[in-house]
């Protein structure tokens, strides 16, 4: 794991403001998992010591991993930390296994558009509709609206990939 | 199309997909989503996937996943696996093969804090290994003892494929966890059971050290024990029914990360540098549950996994072969598979198949968490064995002077166990379901 975040020195300018941004995004998810995680403590100790817990504190939850999630996304794949099987293309040339890896990131391409696509048309919906949550009456289009620069980043970044812009360094198993 | 053909189609389109080197969340997505616009229509599809990411995202234990890793990698940033080895060794290590022992000790406690297998490996590999070779015990043994021992990252609660078991099965994580513990313990007894038996019938690959003094032990494990507290607040709070997974989670990271700055191992960059690991892995673990839901929509429409309950439960065999044959779906295709990707793909199948089977006379819930323990054993000897025991080349990035064949000769002997307690707790669940009384 130590190798995959390792930054490598030869990106194309391009590449290398790819995955920049997208650290950039996953610091961001990290300091929404940071707050989760310390609200989360605070709770407990409200609940136990002053009897008090803080309202909702399951509902911010599931937002913050909800859109820590998203945030983390484009991170994975500019780095390509998503599981493979290499198994049966162990005797591959490296050529065809560029072509087959371009394949690859233009199927995660797809799925992270198409689901950013859909989750930008959902929000509008959930807007019209005013649906709230239970406890804190959050609108719940705004956890729409959180997950989809993520999502979307990551569907570029992958796309980026497809067409020959590497942004990591290639492991020889991962 | 019939809908055992659509369902042929999707997994089949899927198999070819991930076998051409196509991450594997987007493989379950594309044939998954492909296969539902066949079988309901293209504006299903659309409005499906309009609720799919908030819907698999959005959920409380999800974030358990993310904080156990970031826990980990605090963890292992503080060195925890350093003082632990240490402390272990200066307990047994003038045993005959006491360090790997030892190895084996803190692997288990280090997994009481961590829940991955490869983090769990890679973090005692660099401590003991070369201290191992140090006191000149065999390549072998030592990197065939820490491989293993990788594995109780998993087997020990938490533990993030456990977690994910329990989101797929819609069980409770915190009763699989406490279902983890007793078979967790047995395996560490079991793994050093072995190094002793080995050490004796196959001389060569161990010394004799000396007996550290009393003192030099009371300030090991005066060391040590602050990492054991940890794990004693989190799962006392967690089974005992006054923290949440999630609230156990952030006790047990916070916890780490003061430990690991009051102790000065830990600074703000290598705090901020945690954060990136934790990261990649959880967009990793979400990528494949956002496709494995995409899939599994799909076939639930087919409803060829009901289908196939219904012929599972009136066919004329043994429920508990059926069991062990599943069993052993999942250790073929673990030595070609990812062991999540292949628990994400088979459990929607299979699943529905077990809880229709009578094993025991146990409950729905029951069953579900007995083969959540199984399956995490069988997941854990795919880690670590031949061709592509994930453990094995984590050990061997490290050990780099060391063949891949030799650290699987090294691993063999510790499979007879494997396969040991696998086979016990087929025929006595209650190893596992017992400790399921303590939890509120």
């Amino acid at each position: 794991m130590a190798e995959t975040h390792r930054t490598t020195a030869r990106l194309s300018p391009l590449a290398a403001v790819l995955r920049a941004l997208a650290t950039l995004f996953a610091y961001l998810g990290g300091a929404v998992i940071a707050s989760v995680g310390l609200m989360s403590a605070a709770s407990i100790v409200g609940r136990s010591l002053l009897s008090r817990p803080i309202q909702g504190d399951y509902e911010l939850v599931e937002i913050g991993i909800a859109v820590a999630g998203s945030l983390f996304l484009p991170y994975c794949q500019a780095t390509r930390g998503h599981i493979i099987v290499d198994f049966f293309t162990l005797r591959a040339s490296p050529r065809a296994i560029w072509n087959l890896d371009r394949i690859g990131s233009f199927l995660m391409a797809v799925m992270f558009l198409a689901v950013g696509w859909r989750t930008l048309v959902g929000t509008f919906d959930i807007a019209r509709s005013g649906e709230t949550s239970m406890l804190m009456s959050v609108p719940v289009w705004i956890g729409y609206a959180c997950m989809v620069p993520g999502v979307l980043f990551a569907g570029l970044i992958a796309a980026a990939q497809s067409i020959g812009i590497e942004t990591a360094e290639r492991q020889a198993n991962e | 199309m019939s809908n055992f053909g659509s369902a042929g189609l999707i997994l089949g389109s899927m198999l070819v997909l991930i076998a051409l080197r196509v991450p594997i969340g987007a493989a379950m997505f594309v044939s998954g989503a492909v296969g539902y616009w066949v079988m309901v229509g293209e504006n299903a599809l659309l409005s499906y996937l309009k609720g799919l990411l908030w819907a698999r995202f959005s959920v409380y234990d999800l974030s358990v996943i993310p904080l156990f890793l970031l826990m980990g990698q605090f963890a292992s940033a503080a060195g925890f696996s350093r003082v632990l080895f240490h402390a272990a060794s200066k307990l047994v290590g003038h045993r005959n093969g006491g360090v790997a022992m030892a190895a084996i000790i803190a692997c288990a406690v280090f997994g009481s804090i961590c829940g991955s297998s490869v983090a769990t490996a890679a973090t005692m590999s660099q401590v003991a290994l070369p201290e191992m070779k140090r006191l000149q015990y065999s390549d072998r043994l030592a990197t065939g003892t820490l491989a293993v021992g990788g594995t109780l990252g998993i087997m020990i609660p938490p533990s993030v494929i456990l977690i994910i078991y329990a989101l797929l099965a819609e069980q409770s994580i915190i009763k699989l966890f406490a279902a983890a513990f007793i078979p967790g313990i047995i395996a560490t007894i079991g793994y050093i059971v072995v190094i002793a038996i080995y050490v004796r019938l196959v001389p060569g690959h161990a010394t004799i050290q000396p007996r550290a003094s009393a003192a030099e032990r009371r300030k090991a494990v005066g060391e040590a024990w602050p990492i054991a507290l940890i794990f004693l607040i989190m799962f006392v709070g967690i089974y005992g029914g006054y923290f949440t997974a999630t609230e156990g989670a952030s006790v047990g990271t916070v916890a780490t990360l003061l430990l690991g700055l009051a102790r000065r191992e830990l600074n703000w960059r290598s705090v901020v540098e945690s954060f990136l690991p934790a990261a990649q892995a959880t967009a990793m673990i979400f990528t494949v549950l956002l496709g494995a839901n995409m899939m599994n929509t799909a076939l639930a429409v087919s409803q060829v996994p009901a289908d196939m309950a219904v012929w599972v439960a009136g066919l004329q065999v043994p429920p508990l072969l059926i069991i062990a044959g599943f069993l052993a779906v999942f250790v073929v295709l673990g030595c070609v598979l990812d062991e999540l990707a292949m628990m994400l793909l088979l459990l929607p199948i299979l699943l529905p198949s077990i809880l229709g089977l009578d094993l025991y006379g146990l409950t729905n819930e029951y069953k579900a968490i007995w083969f959540g323990i199984l399956m995490l054993m069988v997941i854990a000897i795919g880690l670590i064995a031949p061709p592509i025991g994930l453990n094995v080349y984590v050990v061997a990035n490290i050990a780099r002077t060391v063949p891949i064949g030799e650290i699987y000769r090294g691993i063999l002997p510790f499979l007879i166990s494997d396969f040991l307690r696998v086979a016990l707790l087929l025929l006595v669940p209650q190893i596992a379901l017992f400790a399921l009384r303590f939890v509120k």
